[in-house]
């Protein structure tokens, strides 16, 4: 556990949005052949449903900056960029994704106080 | 005559007049087989070649080669098929698709090189080949029919008939068989002329690119079926027996020998290749191309998408998984689908891509700048699959657009310019989908694509990329360094043997003479040895080869031990490069009179002007490359290709072919030293002719 700061509402709001298809980020399927594909993610939803359901790769540096400069949570790039830094790229996948698991969590705790308007 | 691996004879069909006749296969033996043949039958018979695809004029070239039906590995089971295509953006070149099984063996065991089709039948026919028994028939049973029925109503109908079975025969085999005939036909996608339009045999051998299919329907041709009970007369049986068992010894894994991942190689082991998120379940069966040594294709008890492999096996994958969180049965039953519409499932799985951003974009859906009823919300779910093929293959609604591809889809609506320069229409060469290998990155593919006609679709040496990826996955350090892949690779690459940089990928050389000789080597060695001679591309060339000490892969030596084995001829490796070359200008000289420039010559935009980030395509590229003079893997991601570079590269490509650097077209001393002056009268007269 990474011991994630709690998260606003407002926070949690702007985590868990789905981004405009401009600010999009990939990850890529690496089959046998037919190189890399580049699978479209416009949420973090996406990106644990993609992440845990296979194995993809991604550049956590990308990962890390999409999730600071779109979603808003400096916190969480940061983790990703100290938590994959010394580990081998075909293994970055479930460390990545685990921390932003934890703050999907964190997220929807936020929202689950917020009252419905 | 039938020798030296040729069975002899062309067979040439006029649709039009429901006629056949043979031509000698000597008579363009100069040309290898395949390609080589092809080209030159098409340069000699169609006389009009700036028609569409779908004009009756176009002339249609299915070719096998002296290795076809023989037993060298993985070169016995392809077939060359060629003519104008319907695919490719703004003109529909003179093209080239290529498929596995057994079509090829089948046509030589019935005494045929290969057919020529010509003209438009009045009404839809299938041709019913049985040695040299040739009839058109009625093919309105047939026509609306998918390809998997087309074939199984072909076989009962043979089945049904006496057409061997009770013959004594003359022929050295006794004119008896026990197969099924073979079968290349268009699916409905074809018939109903979208440009998508594959030629399938059997389960999932397809000519894929191209849009022949198309061409095919606008011929009202259904279908091909041919069964053979001859043989391949080959020059030197002992010296093919023991050139494959030469290969085996000394390039296959030893009993017991640890695999090692590669790529695409003749070293590899074997196994279907299956891309699925999730693979089926159920017994699974590995089938192989005649004569193969691979076995990429596989078939389940279930019976669904059989034989499909490779890229088709992920076409659906990144929207089913999106959409799931894992592969479901959405992506077999969208594989199964493309397979018996004969949908390019290529050109598909980029045009989901570019459909799913225009929905999420707001501009294509219900009531959209884009009006169609294709519910996007369905994406990766095996209902939308369904019907976005069944739209294409048969024109309704959104796919009346996009039955004329992609990029024309795409002019139509207006949006190209600005879909090219968003970089969310990855179709990067000649309205060709990005192969999932982006020009740039690995700078041959895109080079290599864009100076021919189509996505080229060789892995010459796009293997090594592989090879890297594969040693990462599973944590092993590659068996060669980079500076030794190059050493070796280049040592084969004659008639530029020993120049390194060929293989130097770093940003600093991309515009370089060394790659314009790599980009110029391949072509060559494509058109002859893997075109013609048809090697699959699957497992030639094969450069590095983990199997040995010495990680010397067989090219070089492999190819003319069989050609010669079969052939009875005695051609260098190098012999055959240049032959590719005397192809390649061929070609080249009927793309001049179809309207090829250098000026238009050039990529997408988007390939100039957004970077291949890490963002849009992954982490790293790895392929071998020069840092500071010190060879190393690199990563390829982070750059694009500089206008003025490329057209730098462009001056050196045709400068090597000896074309003329500001036209592009091929010169008449060029021609004249391949002994195709004939080619160079003809352009000459259409003012089409370089100048030296």
């Amino acid at each position: 556990m990474a011991g994630f700061e709690p998260m606003t509402p407002e926070a949690a709001e702007r985590f868990v949005a789905e981004q405009p298809y401009e600010d999009r980020f990939h990850v890529s399927l690496v089959g046998k052949h037919g190189g890399f594909q580049p699978v479209p993610i416009l949420s973090v939803a996406e990106f644990v449903r993609v992440t845990t359901g296979l194995d993809p790769v991604f550049s956590a540096d990308a990962l890390a900056a999409w999730v600071t400069g779109n979603l808003g949570d400096a916190e969480l790039g940061d983790a990703i960029r100290a938590g994959c830094a010394e580990l081998p790229l075909f293994q970055q996948a479930p460390v990545a994704c685990a921390l932003v698991i934890e703050r999907l969590q964190s997220a929807e705790a936020a929202l689950a106080g917020v009252p419905a308007s | 005559m039938a020798t030296g691996g040729y069975a002899g004879k062309i067979l040439r069909l006029d649709l039009t007049a429901r006629t056949s006749s043979a031509i000698e296969t000597e008579k363009y033996a100069e040309w290898g087989g395949g390609h080589g043949i092809g080209s030159a039958l098409f340069w000699d018979l169609c006389k009009d070649k700036t028609v569409s695809g779908l004009d009756p004029a176009n002339v249609v070239t299915i070719m096998t080669s002296p290795l076809s039906g023989t037993m060298v590995p993985s070169a016995s089971g392809r077939v060359e098929v060629q003519g104008i295509g319907a695919t490719s953006y703004p003109i529909n070149w003179f093209t080239r698709s290529n498929f596995g099984g057994r079509f090829g063996g089948q046509l030589k065991y019935a005494g045929w090189d290969g057919i020529v089709l010509e003209g438009k039948a009045d009404k839809p026919v299938w041709i019913d080949i049985v040695n040299d028994k040739v009839v058109f028939r009625d093919a309105a049973g047939l026509w609306g029919k998918d390809t998997q029925e087309t074939q199984k109503l072909i076989w009962k109908q043979k089945d049904d008939e006496i057409h061997g079975w009770t013959e004594v025969g003359k022929s050295r085999d006794g004119g008896r068989t026990t197969q099924k005939p073979a079968i290349i036909t268009t699916g409905p996608a074809g018939e109903n002329l979208s440009t998508l339009g594959c030629l399938v045999h059997d389960a999932g051998n397809a000519a894929g690119q191209g849009g022949f299919g198309a061409v095919f329907g606008s011929k009202n041709l259904k279908a091909i079926s041919v069964v053979g009970t001859g043989s391949v007369e080959v020059a030197d049986p002992a010296g093919l027996f023991n050139a494959r068992l030469w290969a085996k010894d000394e390039y296959a894994a030893k009993p017991g020998q640890p695999a090692h991942p590669n790529g695409p190689s003749f070293g590899v082991d074997p196994a279907p290749v299956l891309m699925y998120g999730t693979p089926p379940k159920g017994a699974k069966g590995p089938q192989a191309c005649q004569g193969c040594i691979n076995g990429c294709r596989a078939r389940f008890d279930t019976g669904i998408a059989n034989e499909s492999s490779c890229q088709e096996t992920s076409m659906y994958k990144a929207f089913d998984v999106l959409a799931h969180g894992k592969g479901t049965e959405a992506s077999f039953i969208a594989t199964d689908l493309v397979q018996k519409m004969g949908v390019n499932s290529y050109e598909l799985m980029q045009g989901i891509g570019y459909l799913y951003a225009l929905g999420k974009m707001g501009v294509l859906g219900a009531g959209k700048e884009i009006d169609t009823d294709l519910d996007m919300s369905r994406v990766g779910e095996a209902d939308f699959a369904v019907d976005l093929i069944t739209k294409i293959a048969y024109r309704q609604g959104i796919g009346e657009d996009l039955a004329h591809g992609f990029v024309r889809a795409a002019e139509k609506w207006g949006r190209l310019e600005k879909d090219f320069a968003a970089g969310i229409l990855d179709f990067p060469y000649w309205g060709y989908a990005n192969h999932g290998y982006d020009p740039r990155a690995e700078i041959e593919w895109g080079y290599g694509s864009i100076m021919g006609e189509r996505d080229m679709n060789l892995h010459c040496f796009n293997t090594n990329f592989w090879s890297v990826i594969k040693h990462m996955m599973v944590g092993k350090a590659m068996p060669v360094s980079a500076e030794e892949y190059a050493k070796i690779a280049s040592s084969k690459m004659v008639p530029y043997a020993g120049d390194t940089a060929m293989l130097d990928f770093s940003t600093e050389n991309i515009y370089s003479e060394s790659i314009a000789k790599l980009v110029v080597w391949q072509g060559h060695y494509g058109r002859f040895w893997k075109q013609s001679a048809l090697y699959c591309d699957f497992r030639w060339p094969d450069f590095t080869n983990y199997n040995r000490d010495d990680n010397v892969g067989i090219t070089g030596d492999g190819e003319p031990k069989f050609w010669n084995a079969v052939t009875g001829q005695d051609i260098t490796f190098a012999k055959g490069i240049e032959l590719g070359r005397r192809i390649f200008n061929l070609d080249n000289a009927i793309w001049a009179l179809q309207g090829r420039h250098r000026d238009i010559v050039k990529f997408a935009s988007y390939i100039y002007d957004k970077k291949l980030e890490t963002s849009l395509v992954g982490p790293l590229y790895p392929m071998a490359g020069k840092v500071d003079g010190k060879w190393e893997y690199i990563n390829c991601v982070g750059r694009s290709i500089d206008r003025a570079g490329f057209e730098e590269f462009k001056t050196r490509f045709y400068a090597l072919e000896g074309w003329d650097s500001k036209s592009g077209w091929p010169t008449r001393e060029t021609l004249k030293g391949l002994d195709l002056e004939n080619v160079a009268d003809v352009l000459e007269e259409a003012k089409k002719l370089g100048v030296a």
